[in-house]
């Protein structure tokens, strides 16, 4: 059984059946079809703990098989899966609607780039460390006069012996109060070409100076937050990278972030209610209903809910037509790059067209006279708002589009 | 809807494929440039009937033909990607109907390089396989067909009839027997109103599902031609918008411009997800998914074409035009983009 499933292996269907069998006796019943993005299950991090026990033996039972990063080498604590492997343990996870054993920032955003880019004891310290769930990152990019021109950041770093001293202010910096690590775009050199001059660090944000405050959305809450940074000393051996060349770091970073957020949309799917399977036609068949014909009784909604399901389904067909290419041997192509402005455009629209279908009942904030699910919906909606802004908003992502993709000139 | 992981094929053409479809390409840039298009325009011509031979001879008449009836026995994919490439080249063939047809040829017994054209929909708004009147009884149709594709240069016709418990058959009328009403509309090709008016006619051996299935092969073929006229009309822009310069700079340098023509990107890739699905893993939900999308793509990119082009954009000399005008008359073919909304919204049972 043991050698079915090693990395070894490239009888892939003999894989996947062991793999089916393995999930069968190890995937905790209680998480099954549970799972709805990418970003639900176990942070890992020493702030916040597991939320169940089912939680705990489910990454666990990874944990020793080196599938909390199962594509990772095993020398850092990974699986060693090869890209085949890994491809069907996802699909296997989806298909049980699992969640992974473990998510967060260090696994899909800082953990890749330590492997790429990182020093053999920054691999050593952070790798495993994120891994084993020990670590939560954090990722410390904009700053308040540094949003779309993130390369404009001036928090500062000044070498002093063997350390760095940062002084500066980070924002929107997604679960910062909950975080152990921090990785960060700080200025050491004002004197050059503002993409020259910047260095990518790796601060512990038990380090004395730094401060954090969460932001409040219209939404009512939210996962940013500020983090100041007055005079933190960071040992100059966590630098990623060379001095002067952190902005190439953060661009191939920013590539996974971009993936994820698009991949995450298509795979939430028509969910409009994160508690259980609810979609925006069930949410229509129940406020508005059927006419004697059998359609929905609003035709204007009616052709509103078809082209947001045939939307969803462009998406997700773009998102599988994208792994089908790399399936096939072929890198992404231009297809993969629309992911993130096409997903969060028509997220914002789906949330929309939920509260027309809702009408004035979905607008409530608070009180037992609304639903628990119109007023979720409600928050969900506002949040949405946010979607075509984080993580690079969808104007700079079509300037983005147009240069690299599109070939128009400067 | 959601078949599981393992059974799905991958939405990606294989080396098969993509040599057809580079085989296709050298054939049509010979054969059919656009200039061509524009010739038989200027002659009067509605159909290119040196190209179909062409396209005959090669075997991809019979696409969906299977081969022991002479055809190369290949499947929607194949006829898919081969629709694309005439949609590119703006190529004016009986290639819809063929597709329409090709499997109902053991049945129909053709010759080779016979052109059979499917008479169904009998109101032009109407696109509804199931909105049925003429009639077949003692063996002669009586009826009037609209928006028969290919209808004017057709040997032959298959008919959508009742017969006399009302069920619906399909009848096979010589085009001699029938009276074929030419209308040319704006992209310059034909699409008839054949009147049966007791024509003699032989019922064909299958079912109303066979009509259903011949119908979205079309819609099929349709968005796919839909996505190569697009594909098309976006790649003669950014050229465009690469060279032309005015202010000093090109237009691509502003950003306002950028911006829409990565729009009219989005809406090709997006249309290419959906044919690739309907084509790979056809269905009646992929169909209306990939014919809305397509049909969308298209007339937006050819009016973000013509703006972006300015004036010239608007000149009869540019080639713009011809795509402009084709991508309206097949994007209104087989359902609009309202139309399959509400056949989407109906499959989902609202």
């Amino acid at each position: 059984m043991s050698d079915v499933l090693a990395p070894t292996n490239t009888d892939l269907a003999e894989f996947r059946a062991a793999l089916r069998a393995w999930l069968d006796d190890n995937a905790p019943h209680a998480l099954r079809g549970t799972a709805s993005t990418p970003f639900q299950g176990y942070w890992g991090g020493s702030t916040t703990g597991f939320e169940n026990d089912h939680q705990r033996v489910w990454f666990e039972r990874c944990l020793t098989r080196g599938w909390t990063a199962p594509s990772w080498p095993s020398d850092y604590g990974g699986g060693d899966m090869p890209i085949e492997q890994y491809r069907i343990f996802q699909e296997e996870l989806r298909a049980m609607a699992m969640p992974l054993p473990l998510v967060g920032f260090g696994l899909t955003m800082i953990g890749p780039i330590l492997l790429s880019e990182g020093t053999e004891a920054q691999k050593r310290r952070h790798v495993s460390a994120i891994v084993r769930g020990e670590v939560r990152w954090c990722q410390g990019y904009s700053e308040p006069d540094a949003g779309s021109d993130l390369a404009s950041l001036r928090t500062r770093a000044v070498r002093d012996g063997d350390d760095w001293v940062v002084d500066g202010q980070k924002i929107w910096t997604s679960h910062a109060d909950k975080s152990d690590w921090i990785f960060c775009l700080v200025r050491t050199d004002p004197n050059v070409k503002k993409q020259a001059g910047i260095t990518f660090l790796l601060i512990d944000m038990r380090s004395e100076g730094i401060t954090t405050r969460p932001i409040e959305l219209i939404s009512g809450s939210s996962p940013f937050c500020e983090v100041f940074l007055d005079s933190v000393r960071v040992p100059a051996d966590q630098t990623v990278g060379t001095v002067n060349d952190g902005w190439r770091v953060a661009k191939a970073l920013l590539r996974h972030e971009r993936g994820m957020v698009g991949e995450s949309v298509a795979a939430g799917g028509a969910r409009v209610d994160v508690l259980k399977p609810y979609t925006i036609r069930d949410h229509a068949l129940e406020a508005i209903g059927l006419d004697d014909r059998g359609q929905l009784a609003d035709p204007i909604l009616r052709d509103g809910i078809a082209a947001s399901e045939m939307e969803q389904a462009l998406m997700r067909l773009t998102v599988r037509r994208a792994n089908d290419a790399m399936k096939a041997g072929a890198s992404p192509g231009a297809e993969s790059s629309i992911l993130k402005v096409v997903g969060t455009e028509l997220n914002q629209r789906r949330w929309r067209l939920a509260m027309q279908i809702g009408g004035p009942d979905a607008l409530g904030w608070s009180g037992d006279t609304f639903s628990e699910r119109d007023r979720a919906l409600c928050r969900q909606w506002l949040r949405s708002r946010g979607n075509t802004i984080e993580g690079g908003s969808s104007e700079i992502q079509r300037n983005i589009l147009a240069r690299t993709v599109l070939g128009m000139p400067k | 809807m959601t078949p599981t992981e393992g059974a799905r094929p991958l939405l990606v053409l294989d080396e098969d494929q993509k040599l057809l479809v580079d085989a296709a390409r050298e054939l049509l840039q010979a054969e059919a440039p656009v200039s061509r298009a524009r010739a038989l325009r200027d002659a009067g011509d509605t159909t290119d009937a040196a190209l179909w031979s062409h396209l005959t001879d090669q075997g991809w008449a019979g696409v969906l033909v299977p081969e022991d009836h002479g055809g190369l026995g290949l499947g929607l994919a194949e006829a898919a990607a081969l629709m694309e490439v005439v949609g590119r080249h703006l190529a004016a063939t009986p290639m819809v109907s063929a597709i329409m047809v090709g499997p109902l040829a053991p049945q129909l017994g053709v010759a080779d390089g016979a052109r059979v054209s499917l008479a169904w929909q009998e109101v032009a708004r109407r696109p509804n396989p199931n909105h049925v009147t003429a009639q077949w009884s003692n063996g002669r149709v009586t009826g009037t067909k609209v928006m028969v594709l290919d209808g004017c240069h057709a040997d032959r016709f298959v008919v959508s009839a009742r017969d006399d418990s009302g069920d619906v058959v399909l009848v096979v009328v010589e085009a001699c027997d029938a009276r074929v009403e030419p209308r040319v509309r704006a992209d310059h090709r034909d699409v008839a109103r054949v009147h049966f008016d007791g024509a003699s006619g032989e019922r064909l051996a299958g079912s109303p599902s066979d009509l259903a299935a011949a119908i979205d092969r079309g819609t099929v073929a349709l968005s796919a031609e839909l996505l190569g006229l697009a594909h098309a009309m976006l790649d003669l822009t950014l050229d465009y918008l690469r060279t032309r310069e005015q202010f000093g700079r090109p237009l691509g340098a502003f950003q306002a411009l950028q911006h829409r023509a990565v729009d009219a990107f989005i809406a090709v890739e997006l249309a290419r997800s959906g044919v690739l699905a309907a084509a790979f893993e056809p269905s009646p939900l992929h169909t209306s998914l990939a014919k809305a999308q397509a049909s969308q793509a298209a007339t937006s990119v050819a009016d973000e074409a013509i703006q972006m082009h300015g004036g010239i954009g608007m000149t009869d000399e540019h080639d713009i035009g011809l795509y402009y005008k084709r991508a309206f008359v097949a994007a209104t073919s087989h359902g609009d983009v309202s139309w399959h909304r509400q056949r989407w919204a109906g499959l989902r049972g609202y």
